[in-house]
């Protein structure tokens, strides 16, 4: 167990393995990092053009926001910035912690999924439900507007039932999908972790 | 710095070879070793000592071939065609060295899982601390995992070898 690994005649087999060809997929990933720059120059330059133009517009005083517009533009494109950066740190922490923590790290994000997911299948109908109650009660009932047009409360109770419904399913597909992570991700860390 | 290109030139017979212990199909051997090289190209900035360099892609290659969970369950989900390649070497090249070469990888393959990704890095040559250190295990538990694993390994491979 503690002889040089090179001496094993396992090892000496394992690297009698064909090399593959490196060219191939040095070129392979010069194509996707030339595809990765160029859209970030695409999407920086569309983002940066809107500003641009979100700017010169409140600058000549055309629509009266008094500036309020293109701050929340350059406020979102801040946070969507940030964001970015700190999703591709969280990538590169996944894959260069030991196995064991990575397991953990990728088994809490699947877990707070899950969470989130049953949020949206069990919380919608929660959330509709208590609305519903809370427009019969006195003084919080349907708009004046609304009440003159009892025609309209029929398409839009079928359109709130579509989402409502909608939401549910997307919720239980997510729950499902990420229930079966889940499990799976318990059964490797629990194999990575003990084993013996 | 070093160069991206000398780093896949050094390392991508590794990538691949433990790639190969989690993927039978060649295209997917392919895929996964490409997801590492991305992950690496990604992680390479934060690489403080260069000379840590085999471990460090060790480490994603086994994490990244540990994790990739939901491309495996979505491939599970494909149709089978009738024109699917075999997995398996040309069979000019199941001769003598190919053929017990073949039979190590399906050996190492059908390990448990714990066992398997041990295993792998001790054929790279990595010493029993970077195994360690590369998995998140004490290094008395990776010894000893790894020598239930050789004891398994002889007991498949019989006199094969």
């Amino acid at each position: 167990m503690n002889t040089a690994p090179s001496n094993d005649r396992l090892v000496a087999l394992w690297q009698t393995a064909p090399p593959p060809d490196p060219h191939r997929l040095i070129r392979d990933l010069q194509r996707l990092q030339r595809m990765h720059r160029r859209l970030i120059r695409v999407v920086a330059g569309l983002l940066a053009g809107v500003s641009l133009l979100l700017m010169l517009a409140e600058a000549t005083g055309r629509p009266a926001t008094h500036g309020i517009l293109s701050a929340i533009w350059i406020l979102g494109l801040t946070i969507g910035t940030a964001w970015r950066w700190r999703a591709r740190c969280s990538r590169i922490d996944e894959v260069t912690l030991d196995t064991v923590n990575s397991l953990k790290w990728m088994l809490g994000r699947a877990k707070r999924d899950l969470l989130l997911a049953r949020c949206l299948y069990a919380g919608v109908p929660c959330g509709a439900l208590t609305g519903a109650f809370v427009s019969k009660l006195p003084r919080h009932g349907a708009s004046p507007e609304a009440a003159l047009r009892p025609a309209s409360h029929p398409i839009l109770s079928v359109a709130g039932l579509s989402v409502l419904l909608l939401m549910m399913a997307a919720g239980f597909v997510l729950a499902w999908s990420r229930r079966s992570e889940v499990k799976r991700l318990a059964e490797r860390l629990r194999s990575a972790e003990v084993g013996l | 710095m070093v160069k991206l290109e000398q780093i896949i030139q050094a390392h991508a017979g590794m990538v691949r070879r433990i790639a190969s212990v989690y993927e039978r199909h060649p295209d997917a051997i392919d895929d996964l070793a490409q997801d590492v090289w991305i992950a690496v190209w990604e992680a390479l900035p934060r690489l403080n000592d260069p000379t840590d360099l085999k471990p460090y892609i060790a480490r994603i290659t086994q994490n990244i071939c540990v994790s990739h969970v939901r491309r495996a369950i979505r491939r599970r989900t494909q149709e089978l065609h009738d024109n699917l390649p075999d997995p398996g070497p040309l069979p000019d090249l199941r001769t003598g060295q190919s053929l017990k070469l073949a039979r190590l990888i399906e050996a190492v393959r059908n390990l448990p899982e714990n066992f398997k990704c041990v295993v792998s890095l001790y054929l790279e040559e990595m010493p029993i601390k970077d195994i360690a250190q590369t998995l998140g295990i004490s290094e008395s538990n990776a010894s000893v995992r790894l020598h239930r694993a050789k004891a398994a390994l002889s007991q498949s491979l019989g006199d094969t070898l």
